[in-house]
């Protein structure tokens, strides 16, 4: 994976020219709209998709499909120029598009990425609860994702990258996952440094730190940085080159979306990563205004 | 722990000195379903006979091995029924029946089922691009296998096989019905045994006609019942020292007596369990209610604020009396109670002061007489000074107390004691010596933030869950802090009429709350009239109490509308804080007297 990556403080700022197609998710927030009239307004075809954990479906246009098949239904889109708005896309919308679009022959895509303002965080004012904050509106659980599934078993060696974010119940939960089949020292964690803004690393760190301590995780703590997927996928690399041959390398994408488009790309890429993903349905208006833009173009390996 | 500890890792573990000859007659097979993985198994355009003869390859690959594995632990262990050696001998060739590929020989087959699991795991996760693999048929494969075992070994022959099943809830509805069938036909040489959370048991299909029977088909023992009813302290007390004496702290147990059952009615002993009991109330000595009354009058700062609510009281009913005349050194407890009795309208400032007098001249009084006003109030009356006070309450110390705070979670225990432990060395006391109560007190409080943050990993609704203990226990914490204290320590509540009626998913939702222990249901102990349905009280986890400064024991009840229930489990911020306030101003509440760091939204509603 080759990412070339732009970054603006407006979209008017941003050096593009027009896709063929576009694929958004649903908008929960103020930079969600943004970022989707952006994509309709600068390419020829729009295409919504947001996928649901509990049937393996993915709804296309309002059509829901078997999510296997998407690649069936991505196959003609694969002919043009395509931009990922991945504001709105979910973790699962973008693996299944990079997975079906690489398969059908594509070799870069656009992706987008606003950043927020702010986070929603309601009782930040109250000193206990200062760095909790309320992204997710019902946390479905650790449910498995076509293509990318596996068995946890101690039989085989496995190997967990955790990209972690604000949520430490989701880490927590993960982890309670493995139990007794991944060792703490198969586990790495992945840290977003620098963050989106100055400080927000510390939500990070406070909120997983003692998760990471109180299992005694010790299979590395790595940094790239939170609007960094390039950087983020050149740590997955660096963690696969040193793991044995025959251990398997899986990841939970629990961190910033731009960890969570490398996560996508490096499972779409290779066939042996697994995904542990726990579906969050955002919530409402989860964050408040739009921050930076980025513009990622990501060029693709073969699939392995 | 439990089904780890009947396990045949932890049974014919190389460390137990001795095998009971008995052991081989329940050999133990955990299995803690992968469900992310079995929940794979669903539709995706795959017929659901595909997908059920699926799960039972997955189970006869899984139980397959662990019953290969069983054989490995019994032949490192100091049982003489199996040899390492041995284990290169054994020969299955019947299996080949089932599938040719199979081979005879233990190891080989070993590697042969793991192979055939990562087969079926590259199937599941792409069944477009791979080939179905050949399933084997689940239970009846695993009773060809111990068969075949039985055959191999004759020291095995009578061996039966109980498999532990974990997380049995979080499996698809048909695989459920599956489990229950071997459930319900369970019989030598394979039991099965699934260990399910309160509420857990959602279906009792099988996938024949009849459904599951409790008693006929399957025996409920409830873990955390026998746990309270079967003196949970001795066992809280073993493991404690246990743990200590893995460290190398000695204590009163010897660890090769807990690991053999042939000792255990030397444990049941009375006074093993008084010197062992003994050792736990050393080791986390508590406070009298006593000691915590004096306590307040030697901090100047709890002094201080129990003459500022007497102050207060006094000046609420425009009396002229001396709030010293309330402040009796020699009998604090009064002492205490004294500012809630002062804030109710029913009862005069004479009347109470005659009463102190007699209470300090040991004449037959209202404190401690008949009316017993220190008993209805002191422990309400003290959490209520403490707060908002930047140290804990010592009420939460001792090892009685850690007992009740842990209601039967060994896990909760052990956090609790381990905080105060560290705790403790950060104080420079050693590992071993006493906890000083107010250390504590200090790691209650730890413990119950970490768990109260916990909730929010509690299944699928496990971010409402947290939300719902927050506004509850603020609730509760508002309650604790009325003046007058008139229903003191309220920390559980039933849900009584209202405009609203709670909906399905309501119900749904506090089944999930008992499911994950964040509440315990009890049947309602005082009904208000004899006409009413009988009802259940929700108890709040006694866990979560020293995060909110409230009280642990179930004392008095709060009785909630509907409408307000309904807003606490799925209000909205502002709702459930103009709820808070609502009841704060009822109560007579003022925010500033709250914790800062429970309560300040409201504060901060008040200064705009």
């Amino acid at each position: 994976m080759n990412v070339l990556m732009q970054k603006a403080r407006a979209f008017s700022e941003l050096e593009f020219s027009k896709w063929g197609t576009a694929i958004v998710g649903p908008a929960v927030d103020a930079r969600g709209r943004e970022a989707v009239a952006f994509a309709k307004a600068n390419s020829d075809k729009l295409i919504e998709m947001h996928y649901d954990e509990a049937t393996f479906e993915m709804e296309i246009n309002g059509e829901r499909i078997n999510s296997e098949d998407t690649a069936d239904s991505l196959s003609a889109v694969a002919a043009s120029r395509v931009i990922l708005e991945s504001t709105t896309l979910g973790f699962v919308e973008t693996f299944m598009c990079c997975r079906s679009l690489l398969n059908a022959g594509l070799r870069s895509m656009s992706i987008l990425y606003v950043e927020p303002r702010t986070y929603s965080a309601p009782r930040r004012s109250q000193v206990l609860h200062k760095r909790d904050f309320d992204l997710s509106e019902a946390v479905p659980g650790y449910r498995p994702i076509p293509g990318a599934t596996f068995h946890l078993s101690a039989l085989k060696p496995q190997h967990a990258v955790f990209f972690l974010g604000y949520e430490d119940h989701r880490f927590e939960v993960a982890l309670e996952e493995l139990q007794q089949t991944v060792r703490p020292q198969d586990c790495s964690v992945v840290l977003g440094v620098p963050a989106f803004q100055p400080g927000w690393e510390m939500n990070s760190f406070a909120n997983n730190v003692h998760v990471i301590r109180s299992n005694d995780l010790s299979g590395g703590i790595h940094f790239c940085g939170a609007e960094n997927p390039a950087a983020a996928a050149e740590i997955l690399l660096e963690i696969r080159k040193s793991l044995r041959s025959d251990a398997r390398m899986f990841l939970v994408p629990i961190g910033t979306k731009p960890m969570g488009i490398a996560a996508a790309i490096f499972a779409a890429e290779h066939e042996d990563v697994g995904l542990l993903y726990d579906h969050p349905r955002r919530r409402t208006d989860r964050s408040s205004q739009s921050s930076s833009w980025h513009l990622y173009e990501a060029r693709f390996e073969a699939s392995k | 722990m439990l089904l780890r500890y009947l396990s045949h890792q932890s049974i014919f573990s190389p460390l137990r000195p001795a095998i009971p000859s008995d052991a081989l007659l329940h050999i133990g097979l955990y299995w803690r379903a992968d469900t992310q993985f079995s929940n794979a198994m669903n539709r995706r355009k795959i017929d659901p006979d595909v997908w059920e003869g699926a799960f039972n390859h997955m189970t006869a690959l899984i139980l397959g091995l662990e019953v290969l594995k069983s054989l490995v632990s019994i032949s490192c262990s100091t049982s003489t029924a199996l040899m390492p050696k041995d284990l290169t001998e054994l020969q299955f060739p019947r299996l080949r029946a089932f599938d040719q590929s199979l081979p005879s020989a233990f190891e080989e087959l070993m590697a042969r089922l793991q192979e055939m699991l990562w087969t079926l795991e590259a199937w599941v996760s792409d069944v477009r691009k791979h080939e179905q693999p050949a399933f084997l048929p689940g239970r009846k494969f695993i009773l060809a296998l111990i068969g075949e075992v039985a055959a191999a070994c004759p020291r095995l022959s009578d061996a039966v096989f109980f498999v532990y099943m974990d997380e049995y809830e979080n499996l698809s509805p048909y695989q459920q019905e599956l489990v229950n069938t071997w459930l319900k036909h369970s019989e030598t040489p394979l039991i099965f045994n699934l260990a399910i959370k309160r509420n857990g048991l959602e279906t009792k299909r099988t996938v024949g006609p009849e459904s599951l029977s409790d008693i006929h088909d399957y025996r409920t023992f409830d873990l955390e019942a026998d746990f309270l009813e079967e003196d949970f302290p001795t066992m809280a007390a073993e493991i404690l020292f246990l743990q200590a004496h893995l460290v190398g702290v000695k204590g009163p147990i010897d660890p090769n007596q807990l690991r053999d059952p042939s000792r255990l009615p030397e444990r049941r002993n009375a006074n093993y369990v008084k010197n062992l009991l003994s050792a736990a109330r050393n080791f986390l000595p508590e406070l009298s209610h006593d000691d915590l009354a004096r306590g307040v009058f030697q901090d100047p700062a709890l002094r201080k604020k129990l003459h500022d609510r007497i102050v207060r009281a006094l000046g609420s009913r425009g009396s002229a009396l001396s709030p010293d005349l309330f402040m009796r050194e020699r009998i604090p407890q009064a002492s205490i109670v004294a500012p809630a009795l002062l804030s109710r309208s029913t009862i005069s400032e004479k009347e109470i002061l005659t009463e102190i007098d007699k209470c300090e001249r040991d004449e037959d009084n209202n404190f401690t007489g008949t009316r017993n006003w220190v008993h209805n109030n002191f422990i309400g009356c003290l959490l209520n000074l403490y707060e908002p006070h930047s140290r804990a309450c010592p009420f939460y110390a001792g090892f009685e107390t850690f007992c009740q705070l842990s209601r039967g979670n060994l896990r909760h225990f052990l956090e609790l004691c381990h905080k105060s432990v560290t705790q403790a060395a950060s104080v420079n006391i050693g590992f071993g010596s006493p906890v000083p109560p107010t250390v504590q007190a200090e790691a209650a409080r730890q413990a119950s933030t970490a768990f109260l943050r916990e909730v929010r990993t509690f299944g699928s609704r496990g971010t409402q869950l947290h939300a719902f203990v927050l506004w509850l226990g603020s609730l509760f914490a508002l309650a604790h802090q009325r003046p007058s204290q008139s229903e003191s320590e309220q920390s559980h509540f039933s849900i009584g009429s209202g405009t609203a009626s709670l909906n399905d998913d309501d119900y749904v939702f506090l089944s999930e709350a008992v499911k994950w222990s964040v509440l315990f249901e009890s049947k309602a102990t005082k009904q208000k009239s004899d006409y009413e349905p009988e009802n259940i009280d929700y108890v709040l986890n006694p866990i979560y109490a020293p995060f909110f400064n409230i009280s642990f024991r179930k004392k008095r009840k709060l009785e909630l509308k509907t409408d307000e229930v309904i807003c606490l489990i799925r209000g909205s911020y502002s709702d459930v804080r103009d709820l808070l306030r609502r009841f704060s101003k009822g109560w007579d509440v003022e925010p500033q007297q709250i914790s800062p760091s429970l309560f300040s939204h409201l504060q901060d509603q008040n200064e705009k």
